[in-house]
């Protein structure tokens, strides 16, 4: 009788350790996780509150045009993630330099930049960054 | 008293037997806990990670009856799978939906890019409506639009 439950009470104790160090550490690791996801979601937050920028003008370029945009913001915009959207379809920015240029090259609070977009001056453009901030500008 | 060590290798068979079940139990309620915690952290971090927004201007709506062509940007840090966005015209669901990124069709939509979802069953449209576009781990975004 003795080693019977010497034998049940030493398979129930492993199992109940193995499980109580499995879910702790799933706890931990699914804890680790979300905290990560909070931590990316207030920075998202914080960079779309923090970003802002002007549409000063659209120029005609050749059968292109550029766009000349000021960020007025606090934080740094990454131009290769702007989208534009001319008279209401998307078009798309062949290339982009800071007016005036500058190294190094990234568009900062204060500064200028100058993007070369694949179509004619619009009446009508919106242009979106990165964080969903987005702007309009028609043609006066 | 010969019947007793037979008696205690039954009692001992019996008694590992038993424990070894209600182990197994635990370990599966264990292994479906921790699996079902770990599904819940995934969709959570998914929600919170995962944002879009509609560029589209409102006023201008690229429409060619029965086409309409919606524009989602990619805002958040989560890759959208482009087929499981749900799209509602007017609160009726589209099933003729074309996906493209810069021309090039796809179905995959990482952050920062924009995508352009081609409405194939819009037919019809004119004056007010209402354009609601739901991703896969619950995000919606919703716009009132003019043709």
């Amino acid at each position: 009788m003795g080693l019977s439950h010497a034998a049940a009470a030493g398979i129930l104790f492993t199992a109940a350790v193995v499980t109580g160090f499995n879910i702790s550490d799933d706890v931990y690791n699914q804890q680790d996780d979300l905290a990560e996801a909070w931590e990316d979601y207030f920075q998202y937050q914080l960079a779309r509150a923090s970003t802002d920028f002007t549409i000063t003008d659209i120029k005609p370029q050749g059968g292109n045009s550029r766009v000349f945009m000021t960020n007025t913001g606090a934080l740094p915009i990454d131009p290769d993630l702007l989208s534009f959207v001319y008279n209401g379809g998307a078009v798309t920015a062949t290339a982009w330099v800071m007016d005036p240029p500058s190294q190094p090259p990234q568009w900062g609070p204060g500064r200028t930049i100058m993007v070369t977009v694949g179509a004619p001056r619009p009446t009508h453009a919106i242009v979106a960054e990165a964080t969903g901030h987005t702007e309009v500008w028609t043609n006066p | 008293m010969s019947g007793t060590p037979a008696a205690e290798t039954i009692l001992f068979i019996a008694a590992v037997v038993a424990a070894g079940l209600i182990a197994g139990s635990l370990g599966a309620v264990s292994a479906e806990l921790s699996s079902g915690m770990e599904d819940r952290a995934d969709a959570l971090g998914a929600q919170l990670r995962g944002r879009f927004d509609i560029v589209n201007d409102p006023s201008t709506m690229p429409y060619t009856d029965p086409v309409l062509t919606v524009y989602i940007k990619n805002t958040g840090a989560h890759t959208f799978y482009a087929p499981h966005f749900v799209i509602l015209i007017d609160g009726v669901a589209s099933n003729d939906l074309t996906f493209t990124i810069a021309g090039a069709s796809t179905e995959v939509q990482r952050p920062g890019e924009l995508l352009r979802i081609d409405v194939g069953d819009a037919g019809g449209l004119g004056g007010i409506h209402r354009l609601s576009v739901i991703a896969d781990n619950g995000h919606k975004e919703t716009m009132e639009f003019t043709i």
